[in-house]
């Protein structure tokens, strides 16, 4: 009996405790190194996801794109403005001409998709998909604008632009 | 044993435990770390992604922008420790590392300039991309220093000037000072804040030992950029780097060894002074009895001076007289008789007719001496178109001479005309070629300016028979129709034959005995004092015999002298100075590199001197460093002429000594033992037969001279592999180059000079000068030899003048050494930096 009991009791020994207090201490500092690399690989593309936002949204906003005189056959950058932060409606009919794998490929997006909307009182036009609220990473920009209508009208918008990738 | 179970039940407990905590551990490690791995790649191909679509998108920011577009932008210096590479290829850039690469699409990859890893600034200028153009950089930073020339106990203060103003218009950030590039000291600007894109920074370090030393600059402005500089300077007991304060002025001269050592070796550069007192600011006329020049090694203690000459750089002009030279021989200065003799009548004599060559007959008039009481001995005439036959065979008996090689020469051939029947007569004869000249009013007054007339000649003399026991003389003369003179000098005097006139060569050997068969030799002269005015002159040549026909034999037909005539040449020439010490000081400067230059050392000089301005001591060049300059010793006999060579040479300041041991006139052997231990040039003369190891004599000292005048080089020592004729004059060094004849006597003798190594530390080929007239006619073989330099030489003479020494004109004679002494041919590469001003 005597011995029996010491047997028992013995689980609950300091050698127990120790041991556990080792697992679960190494056990937490695996999770949290799994996790932290994860962690940064999302933070990393997070932030290549911005930059790419910021890169296009800053051609679009602010250059007239590439060649100037640009149309959906020879385009290379797309730029919608023609002083910066002046979008004109008349690139935005042209840019409705390009097809949604085009403007990916020719923005270097086509590991993401992307949703662009020119709105003001309304929306004026908007390309791409559907924003996917519930993708993984997700990255949204909002620009303020004028929008050139033509025939002297110029109103306040907005160039919003969402990538995300799934 | 209950304890002993207690004690095997926990063991075993534990290192299951054990084990199983290790296999989670590893498994979890390799997990995470290959996470971690993937995550590191992922990091780097972000980054390298990043960095090509951040220069894609500043490219295509700047060619759409347009005109008047100038951004800064940043890229990384490296991809998480990888070193990277920007590349363009069409329309894309791509960044490149350890074998990955990433891309992004540009418009155009038409730039100006390149991108840096850094800071980077780009701008479109109408339509065109620019790069980090200029204004953009790091800021200008300027070092110095004070005193320039500090000494041990003198406190050095360090000033840095930061200039942003123009790279990039920025405040300046900071300055910093450091001794060795690691450890950086930050420096409070003088102004109290660094707030402006011109700052300015100073330190006193204190004082320095004597050594030599470094210090850094470095400054950034807000943006980043860093501007940097150094000063290296020395600290010595002489107080400074300037050799003597009161020179005023001094050039750097940097000489560099190429692929051989040199030993005492002389160098030259061309310097206008005159610019470079303009340059300085300086107006008035430059001294040049200013000029030193010192060596200067950052490690030396001291400067170290050393022997300095000049030559004032002149202008030649050369006039020769016509002398009825061939006009198919129009290309040839001398008359050489290739296409023949010009030759219209026989008006022979100074007084005749301007119509070519003549000759005079011992009939009519013998120009050097005529018994008229016996006709049987005549002069025979020959020249090189073949209308006189030179072999005496014809119609005397004659056997045909040791003609020269050179088939075109004029010749007068005098002896026995018929066998002799030893009547006892005395015999005198002789006969010569002449040419009446004119001399223009043009050549006259150069000779009046202090030009000069240089008379020059190839004469050959053979004894018929090979057995003359006659008197047999070489003559010459020059004048006019008022007076003839005498060439050469008085070589007969208490011989055998003699007589009381000049002679250009005479047979001094006892006639009983003969003499060499066919010597010749060079006749070279200044006969400028014989030209008083414009006008006809008169030159003939000729040979002439005398004795007295006792011989109970008789003479033959065969007996008689044949002297030849070749390659004459009348040049009068004026050397004129373009030298002026207020508008073209412009002079060759000579300085010695003292000791030995090994392979690619660069010995580091400065040359100093200053103007009228000054009021330094500087009366005249001085010569007291009895190391660096030449010291000759001359070994041989009766060398007056040379002597007097070697003490205007002295005088010049060309050489620092001369010594004359006279050795006799018979193969002296001479001995590195027998050599003077201050002496680094030897000069010997035709019968020496040096025994030394030259390769180590020359390598320690400097110069071998060997002459060997007044000897057919085909046959006779010291030269080897010439052609017969010893043609030879004093000119320009600046002709043919050779290296066959010196590599030849070298071989010949390396039994007495010792081992002869024609390899990297030999002969020095390119080194190797040969003067001649294009002829092949050898007058120098000079090559650097072991650092040194060796010459073999059958310089201009007479035979007999003495045992052998030149008989050319002093002036030609010290003309002649200081060009085998100076003007070498291979000298190192010099460069030549910017005048500078003592500035204490």
């Amino acid at each position: 009996m005597i011995r029996w009991t010491e047997r028992k009791g013995q689980t609950f020994t300091p050698d127990f405790f120790v041991s556990a207090i080792i697992f679960i201490f190494i056990l937490n500092v695996s999770y949290l190194a799994w996790n932290g690399a994860q962690d940064t690989s999302s933070d990393f593309e997070t932030d290549h996801m911005q930059k790419k936002v910021f890169y296009i949204t800053d051609m679009l906003a602010r250059t007239q794109g590439y060649p100037y005189g640009w149309n959906s056959t020879d385009v290379e950058l797309i730029g919608l403005s023609d002083s910066s932060n002046m979008i004109n409606s008349s690139k935005l009919d042209e840019l409705q001409n390009i097809s949604y794998d085009d403007m990916t490929f020719l923005w270097g997006i086509i590991d993401y998709e992307f949703n662009l909307t020119i709105s003001g009182e309304t929306t004026y036009a908007t390309f791409g998909k559907t924003i996917d609220t519930d993708a993984r990473f997700i990255t949204p920009i909002e620009r303020v604008v004028l929008i050139d209508h033509g025939g002297g009208t110029i109103d306040k918008g907005y160039l919003r632009y969402t990538l995300w990738k799934i | 044993m209950v304890s002993s179970g207690k004690k095997g039940q926990s063991g075993l407990e534990f290192m299951i435990l054990s084990m199983f905590l290790l296999l989670l551990f590893t498994s979890s490690y390799s997990v995470i770390n290959k996470n971690s791995v993937d995550v590191v790649d992922h990091k780097r191909n972000y980054l390298a992604t990043s960095i090509s679509e951040k220069i894609a998108y500043e490219t295509n920011m700047a060619v759409t922008s347009g005109s008047g577009y100038l951004k800064m932008f940043f890229i990384p210096y490296d991809i998480y420790g990888y070193n990277y590479n920007i590349t363009f290829s069409r329309r894309s850039v791509f960044v490149d590392w350890v074998g990955n690469s990433q891309a992004a699409h540009i418009v155009t990859n038409n730039f100006s300039g390149a991108f840096l890893k850094g800071y980077n600034y780009i701008e479109n200028k109408e339509g065109l991309l620019y790069l980090n153009p200029a204004f953009t950089q790091a800021p200008s930073v300027t070092m110095s220093y004070t005193p320039k020339y500090p000494r041990p106990e003198d406190d050095i203060t360090f000033t840095i000037s930061a200039d942003d103003e123009y790279n990039g218009n920025k405040a300046i950030f900071g300055c910093y000072i450091s001794d060795d590039d690691v450890i950086w000291t930050a420096l409070d600007a003088d102004d109290g804040i660094y707030d402006e894109p011109i700052e300015v920074a100073s330190l006193n370090i204190g004082n320095l030992s004597s050594s030599t030393y470094t210090y850094h600059a470095r400054c950034n402005d807000t943006d980043g950029h860093i501007g940097t500089s150094e000063v290296t300077f020395k600290v010595s007991a002489s107080g400074s780097g300037w050799w003597d304060s009161d020179w005023r002025y001094r050039i750097a001269i940097n000489v560099t060894g190429d692929d051989y050592m040199r030993h005492n070796y002389p160098v030259k550069v061309r310097i206008n002074f005159t610019q470079q007192l303009i340059g300085l600011g300086d107006s008035f006329s430059f001294d040049n009895d200013s000029l030193r020049a010192v060596e200067w090694d950052n490690y030396f203690e001291t400067n170290i001076e050393t022997a300095v000459n000049y030559k004032e750089i002149t202008k030649i002009d050369k006039y020769y007289p016509n002398l009825w030279d061939m006009t198919s021989d129009a290309g040839t200065m001398g008359i050489d008789f290739t296409s023949g003799l010009n030759q219209t009548g026989n008006s022979w004599g100074a007084v005749g007719a301007d119509d070519g060559w003549d000759w005079t007959s011992s009939e009519i008039n013998a120009p050097y001496g005529h018994n008229g009481a016996q006709a049987d001995y005549f002069a025979t005439f020959g020249d090189p178109d073949g209308d006189s036959d030179f072999d005496t065979d014809d119609g005397s008996g004659a056997s045909k001479p040791d003609l020269p090689l050179d088939p075109d020469y004029i010749a007068v051939i005098i002896g026995n005309k018929v066998d002799d029947a030893n009547t006892g007569e005395a015999i005198l004869d002789s006969g010569a070629w002449g040419i009446r000249f004119y001399i223009d009013t043009q050549m006259h007054s150069a000779i009046e300016a202090g030009g000069k007339a240089y008379l020059s000649f190839d004469y050959y003399a053979d004894d018929l028979d090979d057995d003359l026991e006659e008197g047999a003389w070489i003559k010459a003369r020059f004048g006019n129709s008022t007076v003839m003179n005498y060439l050469g000098s008085d070589l007969d005097t208490d011989r055998a034959y003699s007589d009381d006139t000049p002679e250009i060569w005479a047979s001094v050997d006892d006639p009983n005995n003969g003499w060499d068969d066919l010597v010749s030799g060079v006749f070279e002269d200044d006969v400028s004092g014989y030209i008083t005015d414009a006008g006809w002159y008169y030159l003939d040549f000729g040979g002439k015999v005398d004795w007295v026909d006792a011989d109970a034999n008789g003479h033959s037909t065969t007996e008689g002298l044949g002297a030849y005539f070749d390659n004459i040449e009348l040049l009068i020439k004026k050397e004129t100075s373009m030298y002026d010490n207020a508008t073209n000081a412009t002079v060759d400067v000579y300085f010695m590199l003292d000791g030995a230059t090994d392979v690619g050392e660069t010995r580091s000089y400065h040359i100093y001197f200053g103007s009228d301005n000054d009021s330094k001591n500087a009366s005249t060049l001085t010569m007291d460093y009895d190391v660096e300059y030449f010291h000759i010793g001359y070994y041989y006999t009766n060398a007056t002429k040379m002597e007097n060579a070697l003490e205007s040479l002295r005088t010049d300041r060309w050489i620092n000594s001369w010594s004359k041991t006279n050795t006799g006139t018979v193969s002296p052997n001479i001995k590195e033992s027998t050599i003077d231990s201050d002496v680094n040039v030897v000069i010997l003369g035709q019968s020496d037969s040096p025994t030394m190891t030259l390769d180590s004599w020359v390598q320690d000292n400097n110069t071998l001279i060997i002459f060997s005048p007044s000897k057919d080089l085909s046959t006779d020592l010291p030269i080897s592999g010439y052609s017969s004729s010893n043609h030879q004059k004093y000119g320009e060094l600046e002709t043919t180059i050779y290296t066959n004849h010196i590599e030849f006597e070298l071989s010949r003798n390396s039994m007495s000079y010792g081992s002869v190594d024609q390899g990297v530390y030999g002969i020095r080929i390119p080194s190797c000068v040969e003067v001649d007239e294009g002829d092949s006619q050898v007058m120098i073989s000079y090559c650097d030899y072991y650092g040194g330099a060796i010459s073999l030489t059958n310089y201009p003479s007479t035979a007999l003048e003495t045992t052998a020494y030149p008989s050319a004109s002093l002036d030609i004679l010290e003309r002649y050494l200081r060009l085998l002494l100076f003007e070498r041919a291979n000298l190192p590469t010099m460069s030549v930096g910017s005048a500078e001003e003592y500035s204490g």
